[in-house]
């Protein structure tokens, strides 16, 4: 392992996903600038009696080359999605052949994952939520033995917020040296007939259901509520002088991470937008950048009355009058709600508009409803270097990250 | 084991315990303490009477051994922890709750479906309403989830103190003794007891207990042992009665065995043990 260094440069050189939107960075990357939604009326299970019947799946997860394609098919749907985009990212940054020679770290942001587990074998009439003893190996020990990684590993939630704390504690390892390669980033598989339900009984869900493509609307007017997502999204992040060395293809610095809690309420944001804020310039403060330096935001906005507006008063407590200069997007109008994989699947959105040099528009923008500088519709042709990405969760647990091309 | 079984391991992470709290509740008191409008000690605020209905046992639990931890620190008030973090370390949070919520959905479909399942049962949850309860705005973070949530936990609470995330971090573990089995009906099928850890950690070298909680790393794997609330409280109090205040411990590992978690002396501010 290497030695300590607290503001050693960390790079993301690799990155793997099974979403909605594809299972590679460029179908992700055409189908983000194209405007393209992942939405799509739900036919994996009944829906007549739901409120919502409309979510962006994953469907078809490809089993990853080391593994055999029998047993992949039988394993559940989030260890499918965490092996096959962990193992595309290490394919992807170059260590996968070589992660024996390295300290590989594995932080994990999965956070209903006993409850997948659990459903699924209950409706096909098993006992495993009765049974402890069937639950010794969680997700994250299974995934880590099965790629025979060998570095620190965790598994965390702040519910939406997890990607970006798995980011940012990923980044702590390597500039410690707990790990020399850390994979980072989320997973969740919650478009399940029990899960679509409890989200749907929350009220937190759009109703659109006639319009999948149009129903998840951040910004926008006539929006009410989002559209659960699923998905695993996950980042190879090494330190600077170590990709540099081997000449690895870096995509973005992780430059900084805020965090905060808004102590409220369990499931609504605060109305008072100083707590996130100050995640926001915690964030900024650490990569040691000025708000009007920002050439980009990815914002949470996840299609909520609620949650959009307070998200844009946020920004514009943090960001003053440079937020009229900096475009602002939400992806989730085409992925949908990835949850604990929202974090990661949007800071591939922000590479996308760093590598190539066009943001990602919100779709189904048709009646703005936020005083922000939004990409409405289609992707906007900019040079971006240094963008900022929200993601807030359940709990309280707001989160920002900075990333910054180079 | 013994401190000279341990194979040669390097340090990772460490932080100072400044105090902690340990409560072992049966289901009864659980009910009963849900129902406290004053769930932290004063000076501390109330809590809307609606905070703790919905939560998981496992949670309730948690606040407890926070409320004991305050107070065998005086019942400081909650100025000092304002940014302070909350990692919070469950196992299987919510199984009574979703043996009867999975079969009241095969029975009546998506309507019988409670909409508390996820802010109450998922990972981030009891982290949440800890960070509720307590009215900080440092960072909360669920960690674990699993048998081997222990590990994560603390892993998770040395890592954010490493890179000065946060001033301190409240970490709690949870766990059923031994682990909840439910019957259909969510109740369990034999006596068990929620055992909930608060530690109060800091990023300095001796807290008030004279004690540091360690990360390490083993050069050889070791048998796996789930790192719990009552593993952990034991070791302290064992420490505390053999009035040891030197050497190290281990108590617990992830689960390859290799990476360890351990009980260590606190340092004086020129190095030296205490």
């Amino acid at each position: 392992m290497t030695g300590i260094d607290p503001r050693r440069a960390v790079w993301i050189t690799g990155v793997g996903l099974a979403t909605p939107l594809g299972h590679d960075f460029e179908t992700l990357e055409r189908n983000l600038l194209e405007g393209r939604s992942g939405v799509v009326a739900v036919s994996s299970f009944p829906t007549v009696d739901y409120p919502s019947r409309i979510a962006a799946p994953v469907t078809a997860i490809p089993c990853p080359p080391s593994q055999s394609p029998e047993r992949f098919g039988h394993l559940p749907r989030i260890e499918r999605a965490a092996l096959w985009s962990i193992e595309s990212a290490l394919r992807d940054s170059g260590w996968w052949d070589r992660r024996h020679e390295v300290h590989v770290g594995l932080v994990l942001g999965l956070g209903a994952e006993w409850m997948e587990l659990w459903e699924v074998d209950r409706l096909a009439g098993g006992d495993r939520v009765q049974d402890p003893a069937q639950d010794e190996r969680s997700t994250l020990d299974r995934v880590r033995a099965a790629l025979k990684l060998n570095g620190p590993s965790v598994t965390v939630s702040a519910a939406c917020a997890a990607s970006n704390f798995a980011f940012e504690i990923g980044r702590d390892w390597i500039r410690r040296g707990l790990a020399d390669v850390c994979v980072v980033g989320g997973c969740e598989m919650a478009v399940t007939p029990v899960g679509l339900a409890t989200f749907g009984n929350l009220r937190a869900l759009s109703r659109r259901n006639d319009e999948p493509a149009r129903a998840s609307r951040p910004f926008d007017k006539g929006r009410d509520g989002f559209v659960l997502g699923e998905g695993g999204v996950f980042c190879v992040l090494e330190a600077s002088d170590r990709a540099r060395g081997r000449g690895a293809n870096a995509y973005a610095e992780v430059a900084g991470f805020g965090a905060s809690s808004d102590a409220h309420h369990h499931v609504i944001p605060s109305p008072d937008p100083a707590p996130a804020s100050r995640a926001v310039r915690q964030a900024l403060r650490d990569a040691r950048v000025e708000p009007h330096e920002i050439d980009h935001i990815n914002a949470h906005a996840t299609g909520t009355p609620v949650g959009d507006a307070g998200e844009a008063a946020v920004l514009r407590l943090v960001f003053g009058e440079a937020l009229d200069a900096i475009p602002t997007t939400s992806t989730k109008s085409m992925t949908g709600h990835l949850l604990t994989a929202a974090g990661a699947i949007e800071a591939l959105a922000c590479i996308t508009a760093m590598r190539r040099g066009a943001i990602p528009p919100t779709i189904n923008l048709d009646e703005p409803d936020a005083d922000l500088f939004l990409v409405a519709r289609e992707a906007m042709p900019r040079r971006v270097s240094t963008v900022v990405s929200n993601s807030f969760g359940f709990g309280g647990a707001n989160s920002c990250l900075v990333l910054r091309s180079v | 084991m013994s401190p000279s079984q341990t194979p040669p391991t390097s340090d990772l992470l460490a932080a100072a315990i400044e105090a902690h709290g340990l409560v072992r509740l049966a289901r009864p008191e659980i009910a009963e303490y849900r129902r406290r409008p004053d769930p932290l000690p004063e000076p501390w605020p109330a809590s809307r009477s609606s905070t703790l209905r919905n939560s998981d046992e496992q949670t309730v639990a948690a606040v407890a051994a926070v409320r004991q931890t305050l107070e065998n620190m005086g019942n400081p008030g909650p100025s000092q922890f304002k940014d302070w973090g909350v990692v919070a370390a469950s196992r299987f949070l919510g199984r009574s709750n979703l043996v009867l919520a999975l079969d009241r959905f095969k029975d009546e479909g998506p309507w019988g479906v409670s909409p508390h399942l996820i802010p109450h049962f998922a990972l981030h949850a009891q982290a949440g309403a800890l960070s509720l309860i307590l009215g900080g705005h440092g960072p909360n973070l669920g960690a674990g989830g699993g048998f081997f949530a222990g590990s994560d936990g603390v892993l998770t609470a040395l890592s954010w103190l490493d890179s000065r995330l946060v001033p301190g971090v409240w970490l709690v573990l949870t766990n059923w003794s031994p682990e909840y089995r439910p019957d259909l009906n969510g109740q369990p099928l034999e006596p068990t007891h929620c055992e909930a850890l608060a530690l109060a950690l800091s990023p300095g070298q001796g807290g008030n207990e004279s004690a540091r909680l360690l990360m390490v790393e083993s050069a050889e794997p070791m048998a796996p042992s789930p790192v719990t609330a009552g593993v952990i409280a034991e070791g302290l109090e064992g420490w505390r009665a053999r009035e040891r205040l030197a050497g190290r411990e281990t108590i617990g590992t992830d689960s390859t065995g290799r990476y360890l978690v351990e009980l260590a002396a606190g340092l004086d501010p020129e190095g030296a043990s205490t």
